[in-house]
């Protein structure tokens, strides 16, 4: 497994259950050591649902979509940047 | 402390015929039961009665309770849910649709009262699951 990674997109979401609690874009998730960090620009949210438990990070690829549990977050000014867990898919 | 007085992002699978299925919210919020109304009022004048949208009957509900469902074209690819997807079945699956969302919706209104007037009632758990993923 690689030691360091980055892996950035355009398009994501934070969803709570089925809800999008958010939508992201510009995100950038960087694996140092086996700590997943995630940046993006927040570009609508939800404030509800967006302090609600559990969050997903989502992001398209082009055979599916990249899952994170997100651990912790923290949003200001429209900056995202939270500790994900493991990837889900 | 309490009641939590906010609908949870639960979904609930509803079996249809031939195998197939539909996953639903399991309860509407304020805003999207406000969203069915609103999108199924023509015309709202005070002391009048209120005009429909007929071509919106049924359709606003479905389209706010329905997140996903099984169903595939006719070269078994899935069909991605959407509201045109919907205006595009055929009569007999939008009826089982709109049956199973009235069923299951008269269901949980049913359960709620029981709530509120103390009795227990309870949604069988083999039908519902949480959903982490749209």
């Amino acid at each position: 497994m690689f030691e360091k990674l980055t892996i950035h997109g355009d398009v994501a979401s934070l969803l709570w259950g089925y809800r999008t609690a958010a939508t992201l874009s510009a995100w950038r998730i960087t694996k140092d050591q086996q700590q997943w960090k995630l940046t993006a620009t927040v570009q609508q949210m939800d404030a509800f649902q967006a302090r609600q438990r559990p969050l997903l990070f989502s992001a398209p690829h082009e055979n599916g979509r990249w899952c994170w549990m997100v651990e912790e977050l923290h949003i200001s000014d429209r900056k995202l940047t939270a500790t994900l867990g493991q990837p889900l898919q | 402390m309490g009641r939590n007085r906010f609908v949870q992002p639960d979904t609930v699978r509803l079996d249809l015929s031939d195998g197939d299925y539909i996953d639903i919210k399991k309860e509407l919020n304020a805003g999207e039961n406000r969203r069915v109304f609103g999108r199924l009022v023509k015309d709202m004048r005070a002391g009048e009665a209120i005009t429909l949208e007929p071509e919106q009957v049924g359709l606003t509900k479905i389209v706010e309770y329905l997140i996903g469902w099984s169903f595939t074209d006719g070269d078994g690819r899935s069909v991605d849910l959407s509201e045109g997807a919907i205006n595009n079945l055929d009569q007999d699956t939008y009826r089982e649709i709109s049956d199973a969302i009235d069923s299951h919706e008269a269901k949980v209104i049913s359960e709620r009262l029981s709530r509120k007037n103390g009795k227990a009632g309870t949604l069988p758990s083999e039908a519902i699951s949480v959903s982490a993923v749209s």
